[in-house]
């Protein structure tokens, strides 16, 4: 397995967990919590945190030993990407106003979540698309290898 | 624009410079190992900076080592 393949599982790994652990405290605190309570705010932005220096770390120490092959992998990874920040900005833009519309107004912590969610998909869907790569997926851009 | 197929020789010539190994031959031309496997399985075409290296590590031209099919 190549370093870069070995960096994407960990990263994929790490994503899953923070994703999973981050429904977990939201869902069970409520959302409006991350905005008044200290405890919850700590709990999910030191997951965030936690999560993407796990991400950077592996990363700084696999960039030593990436050869073209691998760039050229990681270069094709955004068409995944770009895929699910639409799916997950769509998700949200269904789902806010479905539970909000009686109330007319969007507690003001949702920004901040929805631009955390995306963060952590998005570098989940890098994963994706990175080992999909070395899987043997060229992309639908026609790009060879 | 039709995909290319391209041979190469990278197993042959291997085997012909005293059973070099994938590893070897991925330190000397500046790759990882799991690039050679593919590119000798032909999963892989490499960029023309790597099959020159490749070529010259073997002391051939790039032509004895890929050939568009």
């Amino acid at each position: 397995m190549a370093p870069m393949q070995k960096h994407a599982w960990w990263s994929l790994g790490v994503g899953i967990v923070v994703l999973l652990a981050l429904v977990v405290v939201v869902s069970s605190a409520g959302a409006t919590s991350v905005d008044e309570d200290a405890g919850t705010a700590l709990a999910v932005w030191g997951l965030f945190a936690g999560g993407l220096v796990a991400h950077g770390i592996s990363l700084h120490f696999v960039r030593r030993s990436m050869d073209e092959r691998d760039r050229e992998i990681m270069n094709r990874a955004p068409t995944i990407q770009s895929i699910a920040i639409l799916v997950t900005v769509a998700i949200w833009s269904v789902l806010l106003p479905a539970a909000y519309r009686d109330e007319g107004s969007i507690p003001l912590v949702y920004p901040s979540l929805i631009f955390g969610s995306t963060f952590v998909v998005n570098v989940l869907a890098r994963s994706v698309g990175v080992l999909l790569g070395y899987a043997g997926w060229s992309g639908w851009a026609g790009a060879e290898g | 624009m039709p995909k290319d197929n391209v041979k190469n020789q990278v197993r042959k010539l291997r085997f012909e410079h005293d059973e070099m190994t994938q590893q070897e031959l991925a330190n000397r031309v500046g790759c990882t190992r799991q690039t050679i496997v593919v590119l000798e399985q032909r999963k892989y075409v490499p960029s023309l900076s790597l099959a020159m290296r490749i070529a010259r590590t073997f002391g051939v031209t790039v032509d004895d080592v890929f050939e568009l099919e």
